[in-house]
């Protein structure tokens, strides 16, 4: 009996409590939606790239044979196999342009992506 | 991606250092890498000795740029130690003169001359020595600075101690140094001319990085370090202890009266000096006074006559030499000067002074900004 004495001033604040204007409610659900809408564009830019580790490993990869090719002057084709995937390195050497023309194709799981770098071609 | 379009850019650019001979100056041009509708723009300036590239890729709303001062390498003209021109006057060397590298000098013929009741010389020479025209190879460059088109600033538009960056995508700053006296203070670095018609003093408190001085007189004081290009009419006075890190040069091109360099002693230039002229008769005029210790790390081209008591590694083109003791004057004398091209680096980019037949320009970066 105490015990209720003493929680009925909260209960009876809590019957005067007002309910939301259906205005407030349109503004709460618009915020939302504006925010839930921003949220899957975002997820969905992720998903489409759509990309495995493979992909960015071989990327990294791909600048380091660019910068060897540099370096070392290799003007080869080639083929590079790593772990899940191959680079596949083709060049074309353009004097007059005194450019050498890298194309790299990456090859995992049946997908291919290609990837062209421009270096200098030194010719001594 | 941020880093697909760094790596498109960085294409352009190799493309665009290769094959700028053929684009024109002050012109943005459109470049299509790989067909694939992401567009670079190349711009091509004159900063100095030096030209600017600049090349930018943008997709979507990212933009890459990559901005480089170059210059010409692999000049195959241009692989002499020492030229002298030929007026029947022989190359004399005295005290502890050393020269490497191939030389031409009148006759192929070196002597020694013996100065100031010397016991004995210690000469060291390396190199081919082979026979000089009665004409100094003239070079294909005019370094010319148009400011007319800019607004100039004046100093006063700035604060006390001002800190002024203008980068190379942007237009030139021009800042009139008129009645400033000596420049002290002031940093500077990036697409700035600092111009004045009268004489510009330099103090070593101003700090100025890739900018050029243009003005009649230019005098830099004893402990200044920095990374300028001077184009003067009548002279340059670098004193002692002066550092001027590569790529710096000093320009004189004048036909109408006397114009001198000198750099004085334990004083460094890293990048060359040029003094020019278009008639033999202003060739009497022109003098070039590198003192005992100085260092020119680069290419030396003068137009009329040298004292050389300092170091030179590079090359050094003068139509004579001259040496200047407390009792008198000889022509052709180099008493205690060192040349040394076989110290210079194989990939040192040198100033783009002489035509090349072979192909166009070659370019190399310097430097990245």
């Amino acid at each position: 009996m105490i015990l209720m004495k003493e929680n009925m001033p909260l209960l009876k604040n809590f019957k005067q409590l007002k309910a939301s204007s259906i205005i407030e409610s349109v503004i709460a659900i618009s915020i939302i939606s504006v925010c839930a809408l921003v949220a899957f564009t975002i997820y969905l830019n992720v998903i489409r790239q759509n990309k495995s580790t493979h992909y960015f490993n071989a990327k990294h990869n791909i600048a380091l044979l660019t910068q060897e090719s540099v370096k070392a002057k290799d003007y080869n084709d080639n083929i590079y196999a790593y772990s899940g995937y191959t680079v596949a390195k083709k060049v074309t050497i353009n004097k007059t342009e005194h450019t050498v023309l890298l194309v790299f194709t990456i090859d995992y799981g049946g997908k291919t992506h290609v990837i062209n770098k421009l270096i200098n071609y030194d010719e001594e | 991606m941020h880093e697909d379009l760094i790596s498109r850019n960085e294409s352009s650019f190799n493309y665009f250092i290769n094959n700028a001979g053929a684009s024109p100056y002050n012109k943005t041009e459109t470049l299509e890498m790989f067909e694939d509708g992401i567009m670079s723009y190349t711009e091509k300036k004159t900063w100095g000795f030096y030209d600017v590239l600049i090349c930018k890729t943008i997709f979507k709303n990212d933009t890459v740029s990559k901005i480089a001062l170059v210059g010409q390498k692999d000049n195959t003209y241009n692989n002499l130690a020492l030229y002298v021109t030929n007026h029947d006057t022989p190359l004399k060397l005295s005290g502890k003169t050393s020269i490497f590298g191939q030389i031409k000098v009148p006759n192929g013929q070196t002597e020694q001359a013996y100065i100031n009741g010397q016991e004995g010389n210690t000469i060291q020479l390396k190199g081919a020595h082979l026979k000089s025209a009665d004409k100094l190879p003239s070079i294909d460059k005019n370094v010319q600075i148009d400011v007319t088109k800019y607004k100039p600033f004046s100093l006063d538009a700035f604060d006390e101690k001002p800190v002024i960056v203008n980068a190379f995508d942007s237009a030139t700053k021009v800042i009139d140094l008129a009645d400033t006296g000596v420049l002290r203070n002031l940093v500077c670095k990036g697409n700035i001319v600092l111009t004045s018609n009268s004489a510009i003093k330099i103090a070593n408190t101003a700090k100025l990085n890739d900018v050029i001085i243009s003005a009649p007189v230019v005098h830099i004081m004893s402990g200044f370090k920095g990374n300028v290009q001077v184009v003067a009419k009548d002279s340059v006075v670098i004193e002692e202890h002066v550092s001027l890190l590569y790529p710096s040069s000093i320009y004189i091109k004048n036909d109408d009266g006397p114009s001198s360099v000198t750099l004085g002693d334990y004083s460094t230039i890293a990048g060359g000096i040029v003094i020019d002229g278009d008639t033999f008769s202003g060739a009497l005029n022109r003098t070039l006074k590198i003192q005992e210790n100085a260092t020119v790390i680069g290419n030396i081209y003068c137009y009329g006559k040298t004292q050389l008591k300092g170091k030179v590694i590079g090359s050094i083109y003068s139509d004579k030499f001259f040496l200047k003791t407390r009792s008198s004057s000889y022509e052709n004398v180099i008493l205690n000067g060192i040349i040394n091209r076989d110290s210079l680096p194989k990939h040192f980019i040198e100033l783009p002074l002489f035509k090349n037949d072979f192909n166009e320009r070659k370019y190399a970066v310097v430097k990245e900004f």
